[in-house]
């Protein structure tokens, strides 16, 4: 994206030797909990550079470093951040205060609570003329809608006045961007800024922060673990492993000669929009249905007797044994459908079929649950942080039998040599788990019960690649080995590709299109599918 | 907007009709009557006949379904009966003590909010990390006192060592000083935990770090971001605080000297007089539902995402 690489001598910011740790519980002096150590990057004027790594990597902790805004307990032990000759470790808090917003601006991760639910745009966004010197009321107004209109917001008179619950995401994260470029600084902070938001509005978004520092002349350093986008749009990349320096160099030469294996393990392990290898081929309609969904109308009630139709006359069959991919951005029905699926709303009309069982009439019943279990998006968010992992185990199973102790220990170890887990899990709770093990305590528990239809909600997206790669991995074993039918939520079109047989693509709750992976990938009919494709490569 | 307070007040008026009818079941319940209490001295010498005749101008007679109708049709009227201890009718007895402890209850509530603002707000913002520990142990410690005790020890101290304030032969506002500030400790202690812990919280949330990424400080951020939000759940503990502070009054009123709802109720008690004690139920109930509508009906104009048609845009 950016056009050249403008390799002044003189970096933007450099940093030499950083090192931040957490005091570990029990005084100073007990064993440090280094989250960076000895970093040493600079980031080169204009342009974007990658600040690469995988969670538990340091970057977000080196962003917030350069910025002197560590978390709480957090203490930036040794080091230099050199901004234009000044050493930002050594200024006074005054002074950043002063640097901060100014000649640094900083982009938020997730848009949805980074603006005060209680004060309207405008006034953000005009905080950031007044905390930075004294201008007159009006002239604060008239700046600040004009960088909403800059930043895409159409009616920005209207948005200025407006609180940020009565915005989507992606117009919060522009007003958030709107911020971050008001002053024209010199270097900007950008933390995984489109990674709570839709594969479309990821590619706006990054469009648009490229342009904004081209204009500006402004330098970013954009914090993320998404491989594709560094690849894309950076000339800089940092690739930062259990919080040290891994490689430094020029993206293209990265990508394309990485020097460190860690590095490549990172590229391989990346999900490709590619056609799956070695996924047998199916074609439509086969009479043996796992899971049969007719023309599913799904409303909710709204105030005065009005409704809300979140899914409209949805149609999809999945054969047993295989996998159905639901593919669409927030907003487009694809939780609606599985609640819907898993009995715990009742289609407003339509029918859906499980394993020959009708939802309407068997959901809720114990017989029809036993054939179809959840597994969520967010491992530690699902699992009870107070239960053990064998305890979270064998509840599920006395839901629905009564077995006695030594059987479910049995059934408990039985599938967590199946999940791949060590037996020495049991006696752990979550919060002592890593997201992929936690991941997989959540699939055991779904399949404990040996159901016959895994409903699987975004269950890699809060993984980092080589975690997903080996939980995708293990999906399409347990596949193969039990006949399980999954149904896969993901937005993430490389992923589907990858695991699944069928998709169907929604939008604002209505089928674009249904059909095999490969003919919907190759050949999209609908222009959304199109749109979606090309985000994804 | 309308129908929204429309319902609201039908609903405060049913909480209201509840809050009667619970209180006359348990006010029946009890074991003899205020005029047993104070008839059936044998001193006195009378017979169950002309105790009889007396329940019959009291209106204690009949069936309890015809003393329920004839009681609430009273209310209705602002007629709260007599009272059978002091032989007068309950308004009269109201209308010299309810402007007394509504005086306190204001004070009270005042100061209080008052107190636990300066104490959430300087132990989160004072420099010294020591300083802000103390200040935040502080209102565990003030909620444990016990209100007699410390009032007893204010009238010690300020009153009778330090002659700062007279307890004998003050005036109506002079009097309520040493008891408001009695009171409004264990009353604003609880509020100071409550704004103390929203505070942390909302300081935790992610839209506060990108308010300090523009180059705010930390008061700034403390008064402009973190405080507007923290402030609304405080909003609707003070008002389930009020009415601890009626229930305080008993007694407040009584270490005091002064003559309020507290120590008609603490007298009505002893003299099982059912008519007081019952309007002093409903008088409570009418503040406390009073007091929380009107924070519902204000919470909107601190929180834009309220809406009052009663339901939340997210």
């Amino acid at each position: 994206m950016t056009a050249q690489l403008h390799h002044s001598p003189q970096p933007v910011l450099d940093v030499r030797g950083l090192n931040v740790f957490y005091p570990a519980r029990g005084g100073f002096d007990a064993a440090r909990h280094h989250v960076v150590q000895d970093v040493s990057f600079s980031i080169p004027r204009f342009g974007m550079t990658a600040l690469l790594g995988e969670s538990g990597s340091g970057k977000s902790t080196i962003g917030k470093s350069i910025i002197g805004l560590l978390p709480r307990g957090a203490v930036l032990e040794k080091g230099s951040i050199d901004f234009d000759g000044l050493d930002m470790t050594s200024l006074a808090e005054r002074q950043m205060e002063a640097l901060r917003g100014r000649r640094i601006g900083f982009i938020p991760q997730d848009p949805s609570n980074s603006l005060n639910p209680v004060k309207t745009v405008g006034a953000q966004l005009g905080e950031m003329f007044t905390l930075h010197g004294r201008y007159p009321r009006e002239t604060v107004r008239a700046r600040s809608i004009a960088l909403l209109e800059r930043v895409g917001l159409k009616e920005p008179a209207r948005r200025f006045s407006q609180y940020p619950h009565e915005l989507s995401g992606g117009m919060r994260q522009r007003v958030l961007i709107a911020m971050a470029v008001a002053l024209k600084p010199e270097l900007i902070i950008a933390d995984e800024p489109t990674s709570a938001l839709d594969a479309t509005v990821q590619m706006q978004i990054l469009d648009l922060l490229d342009t904004l520092c081209q204009e500006n002349g402004t330098s970013v350093l954009l914090v993320t673990h998404d491989l594709s986008v560094a690849a894309a749009r950076t000339n800089h990349t940092i690739i930062l492993r259990g919080g040290r320096v891994e490689e430094e160099g020029a993206t293209r030469d990265i990508f394309a000669n990485p020097a460190s294996a860690y590095t490549r393990t990172l590229l391989d392990s990346r999900p490709r929009f590619v056609p799956a290898t070695g996924r047998p081929v199916f074609t439509g309609d086969q009479p043996d249905a796992a899971v049969t969904v007719e023309n599913l109308v799904q409303e909710y009630p709204l105030a005065r007797g009005r409704t809300f139709r979140a899914v409209d006359d949805i149609s999809f069959s999945v054969r047993a044994g295989t996998t159905h991919a639901l593919v669409g951005e927030s907003g487009s029905g694809k939780t609606t459908i599985l609640r819907a699926l898993v009995g715990l709303l009742k289609p407003t009309a339509g029918s859906i079929h499980v394993a020959g069982q009708d939802v309407s009439t068997t959901r809720g019943t114990l017989a029809f649950r036993r054939q179809i279990q959840l597994v969520y998006q967010n491992p530690h968010g699902s699992l009870n942080p107070k239960q053990t992992v064998g305890e979270i185990l064998e509840e599920a199973i006395g839901n629905f039998q009564r077995v006695d102790r030594a059987d479910r220990q049995k059934a408990v170890r039985h599938i967590l040599d199946r999940v791949g887990l060590p037996r020495s899990v049991i006696e752990r709770r979550p919060g002592m788990m890593s997201g992929g093990q936690c991941q997989r305590v959540a699939l055991a528990r779904g399949l404990v019960i040996q159901p016959r239809v895994l409903v699987l909600d975004e269950v890699v997206s809060a993984l980092d690649v080589c975690v997903q790669a080996q939980i995708l991995t293990l999906l399409t074993d347990l596949q193969k080995e039990l006949g399980l039918t999954y149904i896969f939520v993901s937005h993430d079109l490389a992923v589907v590709r990858q695991i699944s047989d069928t998709v169907t693509v929604l939008y604002h709750g209505r089928q674009m299109e249904s059909g095999t992976v490969e003919s919907v990938f190759t050949t999209p009919r609908s222009d959304y599918t199109k749109l979606l494709i090309a985000a994804a490569q | 907007m309308f129908p929204y307070l429309l319902r609201r007040i039908l609903h405060a008026l049913l909480i209201l009709l509840g809050a009667f009818t619970f209180s006359f079941i348990l006010l029946q319940v009890m074991p003899g009557d205020a005029i047993t209490v104070k008839f059936q001295d044998p001193d006195l010498g009378l017979t169950p006949q002309q105790i009889a005749e007396i329940r019959l101008s009291y209106g204690a007679d009949g069936s309890r379904v015809a003393q329920y109708f004839h009681t609430l049709t009273g209310m209705l009227r602002g007629d709260f009966g007599y009272s059978v201890q002091q032989g007068v009718p309950v308004s009269t007895l109201l209308r010299t003590t309810l402007p007394v402890t509504l005086r306190l209850a204001a004070f009270s509530f005042v100061v209080a909010i008052l107190e636990a603002m300066a104490i959430a707000f300087l132990a989160t913002a004072l420099p010294f990390a020591f300083l802000r520990r103390m200040l935040a142990a502080l209102p565990g410690f003030l909620g444990a006192i016990p209100v007699f005790w410390f009032g007893i020890a204010l009238i010690q101290f300020l009153s009778f060592k330090l002659r700062l304030v007279p307890v004998v032969g003050a005036g109506p506002y002079e009097a309520m000083i040493l008891p408001t500030l009695a009171i409004s400790l264990p009353i604003g202690a609880p509020l100071a935990q409550v704004l103390l812990g929203n505070l942390d919280e909302i300081a935790a949330r992610p839209f506060v770090a990108v308010v300090r990424t523009k180059g705010a400080g930390a008061l700034w951020t403390l008064f402009h971001h973190v405080a507007p939000n923290a402030i609304l759940p405080f909003l609707t503990i003070s008002g389930l605080v009020f009415g601890e502070l009626l229930a305080g009054a008993v007694v407040t009123e009584t270490i005091f000297g002064l003559n309020g709802i507290g120590q008609l109720t603490q007298q009505a008690v002893a003299g099982q007089d059912v008519a007081v004690l019952q309007a002093v139920v409903m008088i409570s109930a009418a503040a406390y539902v009073l007091i929380n509508l009107t924070i519902d009906l204000v919470y909107p104009l601190f929180d834009p995402r309220i809406h009052l048609q009663g339901r939340t845009m997210s």
